[in-house]
């Protein structure tokens, strides 16, 4: 089982497909429930926390912008999981734990 | 294609035509003739997505905003004065998101936050009359940032919600006006 670790900043437990989002042109491939695997998050990306069931960035930490919007919507955010654009593939089953802030391939098991 | 147009779907990320033109206080038909052009040119896009209709931008639009933006910092000769207000800025930030965060979560911190956001307006409200001093369309801010807080008072979610004008919300705009300006990376 792969594991990648982060920091936990927003709590909470979910289930879904890594969704790897580059910038603005490949929102439109992000569907409901899908896990937000992205570099950084700006304003531009709030939409995608409205639909996500995780959200998993490159940067950021507990008192990051990013941090501060997942827990708006009340999805569980592993933040500053380093190398995670390069390590998750689009569709793999991941399970999101916000408090411990782990990201575990779900596939690989 | 103008700095205004093109800069206001970048710091809202995902919207409609008028909230694009109101933005700025542009006129809405110049706008959307504006962002038909843009969409044409690759720059945005208009799609529905999340239950809402709006343009954003493409990486192409935000590339060419930022040649914007850097152009406007040589014409006005502001990058200086832009980077010292980002650099005030950055110390400011580090308490709004620990309030915004406490507040969140809770904590005890939570009790004093009403107090440090209300510091961190009276901390850029200087801020923003040195920025806009060099960059008239950076005027603003501080007053959204109050009807926050005034409206905060009645009802919390004012703080840090992002279904409406929040203090957060605006505060993240801010943010990503300032580097946005500076062509600087988000850590």
């Amino acid at each position: 089982m792969t594991i990648l670790i982060g920091v936990g900043a927003s709590t909470g437990t979910a289930h879904g497909f890594a969704r790897l989002i580059h910038g603005p042109d490949d929102f439109t491939q992000f569907q409901s429930g899908d896990v937000l695997v992205c570099r950084t998050t700006d304003p531009a990306w709030t939409p995608l926390f409205s639909m996500a069931s995780a959200v998993v960035t490159e940067t950021g930490g507990m008192l990051s912008h990013a941090a501060i919007v997942a827990r708006e919507f009340g999805i569980p955010a592993v933040l500053g999981v380093r190398d995670a654009l390069d390590l998750l593939a689009d569709g793999e089953s991941l399970a999101i734990d916000g408090a411990r802030g782990t990201v575990t391939l779900m596939d690989s098991e | 294609m103008t700095l205004l147009t093109l800069h206001a779907v970048r710091l809202l990320g995902f919207a409609d035509t008028q909230t694009v033109a109101a933005r700025f206080f542009q006129e809405p038909g110049l706008v959307e003739s504006q962002l038909i052009d843009a969409g044409v040119n690759g720059l945005v896009s208009h799609s529905t997505f999340a239950g809402i209709s709006g343009w954003s931008l493409s990486s192409l639009g935000r590339t060419e905003n930022e040649r914007l933006l850097a152009e406007e910092l040589d014409r006005t000769q502001a990058r200086q004065a832009v980077l010292a207000v980002h650099d005030d800025f950055a110390d400011i930030n580090t308490g709004v998101v620990e309030a915004c965060s406490a507040i969140q979560l809770h904590t005890q911190a939570s009790e004093d936050a009403m107090d440090v956001l209300m510091g961190a307006l009276a901390s850029w409200r200087p801020l923003e009359a040195e920025l806009t001093g060099v960059l008239p369309r950076c005027e603003g801010y501080a007053e959204r940032l109050l009807r926050a807080l005034k409206h905060a008072v009645q009802d919390t979610a004012w703080l840090t919600a992002t279904d409406r004008d929040s203090f957060h919300r605006v505060w993240f705009e801010l943010h990503e006006d300032l580097i946005a300006t500076l062509g600087i990376q988000r850590r």
